[in-house]
C-alpha cells in the first residue's frame, strides 16, 4: 500500500501489544508516508510502546507491520542499522565521555572504527557539544544529555529516527534549539522523523503530520493543518442571561461549548464557521448576546477535542 | 568566513564493519575495565606487580636456568652444579600440580579482585544508567550483549590465571624443544591447562555477571556475590558438614567443585580428602551455569515491564 504514491516507511495492520494482562497497543492500523511525523497523546497512551515495538524491542501479540520495508520480527539487525533511537529516559553508556559514548554508539551500529570516530565528531558538533565532548557524560546537564542522546541517534546516519520526548527537561532556549536541530534533519536532510511527545507545540513546530494515540489506539492520523481546520473555528461569546440555558441551546444545535467562564463562553462553530446557530440558540434560551468574537481553534484545542471525544 | 561546517552531513559508508556485535561490547568492556583498574594508579601498579610478579620472576628463572645449562662454560662450575642439584628446577618445571598451584592456589585472590572491581559493574552500571535500552535498540541481540560482557570479565580473570600459566608452559616448551618426549608432555599439559583454566575462568565470570544483573549498582552486586560465596564456601557448607557428618555438603562450595574438576582435567590427585565423586562436582557446576544463564536471560531485557 502507498500513501499519495510514496511507499510508506511504517505500515501497521491490527498491531496489538500486551504487557501481561494489560493491552498497551490495541489493534493499531497505520500507514505513514515519511517526513516528520508527530506521535501525540497523553502520558501512558502507548507512544513509547509503539516506538519500542517498531524497534523490535517488544513483540506484538497480534497483527503485522513493516518499517522501512522490513517486516516486524524480520531482520531486526539490518533494520536497526538504518534506525536511530533517542529514548525518553536519561540513558547513557556509563563512564564514557560524550565523544566516547557517541563513538561507541556508532561502533555498536556496525560502523568501522575510523568512520565512527569522524562521524562522532561531526554529529557532536552538529548537536552543539563541541566544547563538552571530552567530558564525562555523567557530568552533563539535562540539556547536554539530551543533545548527546540525539548525537548517538544520528551518528550512523539513519534513514529514520525515533525521538521519544526529545525536549524533556529542557529550558525554553534548549527546547527551541533542540527542535531546530530536529526540524533541520527532517526538512533539509531528508531523514524521516517520528517525534513522540505529549507537548503539542513541539509537534506543531517540527512535524507535517500527526498521529494521535490514546488508550493504546490511534484516534487520529492526518496532516497537522488538516487537524486544526477539520475542527473549524470558534467564537467567544459574552452573554447576559443564564449560561446553562444557553449552553443547552447551543448543544441542541450541534455547537459545543469549549470553555465557560462566568458569562463568557467559547463555542466551537460548525465546520463552515456559520454563526447563525449562535443567534438561534440565544433566542431559544432567552439570553442576550452582548458580543461575538471569532476565535481560531488552535491545534491544542483540536487535540483536546479529539481526545475528549474518545472518553 | 566559515572555518568548519557545523551542519549535518549524510554518511554513505557501510554499516557492516567486520568487528561488530559481541566483539564491540567486549572491546568496550575491556577499555572500561582497564580504566577502572587505573583510576588509582599506585594501587593499580601494586596490584599488577603482586598478580604478575611471581610469573615474571619464574619466567626469568626458566630462561636463566636453560641458558646456564646450555652455556655452562660461561658460569663458575659451582653455580651450574648447584642449579642442577637444587629444587629450583623442580619448582619451575611445569607439571599438572604446578599448573594447579599457579592458576588456582596462588591467584584466587586476584580473581576475586578482578570480579569485584570490574565484573560487578558490568551489567549493574548499565542498568543504573539505562544503557541496556541504548545497547539493545542497536543491532545487538541480548545474547551478543551477554557474550560481550562475559568475555570482558573472563578476559580479566584469564589475564591473572590461565594466560600467565600458559605463557610459562610455552616458555618451558621453547627451551626444551630438543629434549625428547618433553615437547609432547608440555604440549599435552598446555592443552589440559587451557581446559582446566576455562572451567576456573568461567565459573567466577558467570557468577559475578549474574550478581551484576541482579543489582543496579556495582557495589551492591559485589556485596551480593561476596556474600553468597562466603556463605556457601565458609559457613553453610562447613556447618552442615560438621552437624550431619555428610561429605555431600562439600558440593555447596563452588570452589570445591572447581578444584575437583580442575584436578581431574589436569590429571592431579584430588587435593581434598573427600568421598564426593568428581562427576557430582561437574554436575553441580553445570547446574550453576544453567541457573546463571537463566537469570541473565530473565534480567537482561531492553524493556522493563512493571506490573
Amino acid at each position: 500500500m502507498t500513501t499519495g504514491g510514496v511507499a510508506p516507511i511504517i505500515e501497521l495492520s491490527g498491531l496489538t501489544v500486551r504487557y501481561g494482562p494489560r493491552t498497551a497497543l490495541d489493534d493499531v492500523t497505520l500507514s505513514l508516508p515519511g517526513g516528520a511525523v508527530g506521535l501525540l497523546g497523553p502520558n501512558g497512551a502507548g507512544k513509547s510502546t509503539l516506538i519500542k515495538t517498531l524497534l523490535g524491542l517488544l513483540d506484538a501479540a497480534a497483527g503485522r507491520g513493516s518499517v522501512l520495508g522490513v517486516p516486524l520480527g524480520g531482520d531486526v539487525a539490518a533494520l536497526r542499522r538504518r534506525i536511530g533511537y533517542m529514548p525518553e529516559r536519561e540513558a547513557v553508556f556509563p563512564g564514557l565521555t560524550g565523544f566516547q559514548a557517541t563513538l561507541y554508539a556508532g561502533r555498536l551500529s556496525g560502523m568501522p572504527d575510523a568512520d565512527a570516530r569522524r562521524r562522532a565528531h561531526e554529529v557532536l558538533l552538529f548537536a552543539g557539544l563541541e566544547e563538552a565532548r571530552y567530558r564525562d557524560v555523567g557530568t552533563y546537564s539535562t540539556g547536554m544529555k539530551q543533545r548527546v542522546k540525539l548525537a548517538q541517534a544520528l551518528v550512523h546516519d539513519p534513514d529514520l529516527v525515533f525521538l521519544d520526548e526529545p525536549t524533556n527537561g529542557l529550558d525554553p532556549k534548549g527546547r527551541v534549539e533542540m527542535l531546530e536541530l530536529i526540524r533541520f534533519i527532517a526538512h533539509e536532510k531528508g531523514i524521516h522523523v517520528l517525534l513522540s511527545s505529549h507537548l503539542l507545540r513541539d509537534v506543531e513546530e517540527v512535524c507535517d503530520r500527526v498521529v494521535v494515540v490514546q488508550g493504546g489506539k490511534v484516534v487520529r492520523h492526518e496532516e497537522i493543518r488538516a487537524l486544526a481546520q477539520s475542527h473549524g473555528d470558534a467564537a467567544l461569546v459574552r452573554i447576559a442571561g443564564e449560561p446553562a440555558a444557553f449552553r443547552a441551546a447551543c448543544e441542541a444545535r450541534g455547537l459545543s461549548v469549549l470553555e465557560e467562564k462566568d458569562r463568557d463562553l467559547q463555542v466551537k462553530l460548525t465546520g463552515d464557521g456559520e454563526t447563525r446557530p449562535l443567534f438561534e440558540a440565544a433566542v431559544a434560551s432567552g439570553v442576550v448576546l452582548r458580543s461575538v468574537r471569532p476565535v481560531r481553534v488552535t491545534l491544542e484545542e483540536a487535540l483536546m477535542d479529539v481526545l475528549g471525544a474518545q472518553h | 568566513m566559515v572555518i568548519h561546517d557545523r551542519s549535518y552531513s549524510r554518511w554513505k559508508g557501510d554499516r557492516t564493519a567486520p568487528v561488530k556485535g559481541a566483539a564491540v561490547v567486549f572491546e568496550g568492556g575491556v577499555k572500561r575495565g582497564t580504566a577502572i583498574v587505573f583510576r588509582r594508579k599506585i594501587p593499580a601498579i601494586g596490584l599488577i606487580l603482586a598478580a604478575f610478579g611471581p610469573f615474571v620472576f619464574f619466567l626469568g628463572l626458566i630462561y636463566f636456568s636453560a641458558y646456564a645449562m646450555a652455556h655452562a662454560d660461561q658460569f663458575p662450575r659451582g653455580v651450574v652444579e648447584s642449579l642442577k642439584d637444587s629444587e629450583l628446577l623442580q619448582v619451575i618445571t611445569p607439571s599438572p600440580g604446578w599448573a594447579y598451584t599457579y592458576m588456582f592456589l596462588s591467584q584466587w585472590v586476584f580473581v576475586m579482585v578482578a570480579c569485584v572491581l570490574i565484573g560487578s559493574g558490568l551489567i549493574a552500571e548499565d542498568r543504573r544508567a539505562n544503557a541496556l535500552e541504548m545497547y539493545l535498540s542497536r543491532p545487538i541481540t541480548v545474547r551478543q550483549y551477554l557474550l560481550g560482557k562475559l568475555g570482558t570479565i573472563a578476559f580479566f580473570v584469564a589475564l591473572v590465571t590461565v594466560i600467565p600459566t600458559a605463557v610459562m608452559i610455552l616458555a618451558q616448551l621453547s627451551v626444551s624443544w630438543s629434549v625428547e618426549g618433553e615437547t609432547l608432555r608440555l604440549a599435552g599439559l598446555l592443552g589440559r591447562t587451557l581446559v582446566a583454566g576455562a572451567v576456573w575462568v568461567a565459573m567466577p565470570a558467570l557468577t559475578i555477571l549474574t550478581a551484576s544483573s541482579l543489582a543496579d549498582r556495582a557495589r551492591n552486586a559485589a556485596i551480593l556475590w561476596i556474600g553468597v560465596i562466603v556463605m556457601l564456601e565458609f559457613v553453610v557448607s562447613n556447618i552442615l558438614r560438621e552437624v550431619f557428618n555428610v561429605d555431600a555438603f562439600w558440593l555447596l562450595q563452588i570452589g570445591f567443585n572447581i578444584r575437583q574438576v580442575m584436578n581431574l582435567v589436569l590429571g592431579n590427585d584430588v587435593d581434598l580428602v573427600t568421598t564426593v565423586p568428581v562427576w557430582q562436582s561437574g554436575l553441580v557446576l553445570a547446574l550453576w551455569v544453567f541457573v546463571c544463564l537463566r537469570v541473565l536471560r530473565a534480567r537482561v531485557k531492553p524493556v522493563e515491564v512493571v506490573a
